[in-house]
């Protein structure tokens, strides 16, 4: 059996291009009725699955006073930009005023700034270090792994909400309240998923290609950064989008320990805005709009990620 | 379901192709190949998914606590409702903390079981 070094994937690469038109012909031909119920399905459930999205943005061109007087009607109500305007503090008080709003405005920008900052800080960290551990309970071999392993799984089992009270504690007396390092810490290093996910797939890379490494006299740095983390490029950034999209939406840790205007996150400045209405109904408007703004970046940066799992495909580097 | 498709996508990714073209040389049908190929290879992370959604469908607690606070009767009390309600509302905290232990050691034990029965330490593949 040969083996190349994962590097030079373009090896494996003609072989895969002439493969595909192969695969697909045959496919092609049974176009029947089977594909039509297939594809109806699908576009139904994309159909439910959207209809949420597309409530929120027909919300939020709502004109917010006039929304009551039609909540079921399909399309905006007294269409209007108005609540993109106010959110983003573009409006005057006396404007929101009249289409529903309270006159407040999100600091978006800062928000959308500690957000990103954040939740890049924790994916950072936790793809890292979650990627070593995964190594070393996948690859490296040392006494009680498989058991240390299971043990560490456990922490799965326990709620997540059990854990903030005494996270809580520990950011207190560290004094790191209403910073960005009490938002991220505790989810920095790492996570039981985190960890179990990548040991999965690292458990499939083929053993020869990192004997081959071996053989070459590296070490297992070496073989874990020039190796193993290029042929997991797939499932890392599987992992990484997880893991952002989660991060960003973390709500009730950061309302905890970092409501302070300078160090909010979107979520936290979300509910605080929607908190901020005088007479007990929200600004549906605003804050729809409010939260269309704040999942965007998420939207963008899945479309330009997923991309990348797709290429990534069957990097097997061995033949 | 988007989170359980992502992560068996990524499952998926890893199988090489040039198994699929052996197959097809091999005759093998569209289902032949899904069991003997698919399937098998993508056995680690099909023990994630496992243990990940058995483990979290037990932690269910937010819907319930929203929706149906566990009502009519005890027709949708989960076992995380059941904890909160004794804790928080019968203020028996010692005997929610028990069920809570006991809870934790089900859980681990089933995972055991599933990691064991799925062979999930162990790839085909390397």
């Amino acid at each position: 059996m040969s083996v190349q070094t994962p590097v030079e994937p373009a090896a494996a690469g003609p072989a895969r291009v002439t493969a595909a038109p192969v695969q697909k012909a045959p496919k092609d031909r049974r176009a029947g009725i089977g594909r039509v119920v297939a594809w109806a399905t699908l576009v139904l459930i994309m159909l439910v699955t959207l209809f949420p999205f597309y409530w929120m943005l027909r919300t939020a061109l709502s004109n917010g006073t006039q929304l009551a007087t039609d909540p079921s009607s399909p399309l905006p109500v007294g269409f209007t930009f108005g609540a993109f305007e106010r959110v983003l503090g573009l409006s005057t008080t006396a404007e929101a005023q009249a289409q529903g709003g309270s006159g407040a405005a999100i600091d978006f920008w800062l928000y959308l700034l500690n957000s990103l900052l954040v939740a890049t800080l924790i994916t950072a960290g936790q793809v890292f270090f979650g990627a070593m551990a995964a190594y070393a309970f996948a690859r490296l071999r040392w006494p009680g792994r498989d058991a240390v392993f299971f043990v560490f799984l456990t922490a799965l089992m326990v709620p997540p909400i059990f854990t903030q009270l005494p996270n809580f504690l520990l950011m207190r007396d560290l004094g790191l309240l209403n910073t960005y390092a009490a938002i991220v810490l505790p989810f920095f290093f790492m996570t039981p998923f985190a960890v179990f996910f990548l040991r999965q797939f690292f458990l499939s890379i083929p053993r020869e290609v990192e004997e081959a490494a071996v053989l070459d006299g590296a070490g297992t740095v070496r073989r874990f950064f020039r190796v193993i983390a290029p042929m997991a490029s797939g499932p890392l950034i599987t992992l990484a989008i997880l893991q952002y999209i989660q991060a960003w939406n973390e709500y009730f840790w950061p309302l905890l320990v970092a409501s302070d205007r300078s160090v909010r996150v979107l979520t936290v400045g979300l509910g605080i805005f929607r908190s901020q209405t005088p007479q007990g109904t929200p600004d549906w408007a605003g804050l729809m709009a409010a939260t269309l703004m704040a999942a965007l970046p998420i939207v963008v940066l899945f479309a330009v990620f997923s991309r990348r799992i797709v290429d990534s495909i069957g990097f097997s580097g061995i033949k | 379901m988007g989170y359980t498709a992502l992560l068996v996508f990524a499952g998926l990714m890893t199988i090489p192709e040039g198994l699929y073209e052996a197959g097809r040389v091999d005759g093998a049908s569209e289902w032949r190949m899904f069991w003997s190929i698919t399937l098998p290879l993508l056995r680690p992370v099909l023990a994630l998914v496992l243990v990940i959604t058995v483990t979290g469908s037990f932690q269910v607690f937010d819907t319930v606590a929203v929706t149906t606070s566990g009502g009519p009767g005890d027709a949708s009390r989960v076992i995380q409702y059941y904890i909160f309600d004794l804790a928080f509302q019968r203020l028996e905290f010692g005997y929610a903390a028990a069920v809570s232990v006991v809870l934790f050691a089900i859980l681990a034990v089933v995972a055991f079981v599933q990691l064991r029965l799925t062979r999930a330490n162990e790839s085909d593949l390397a």
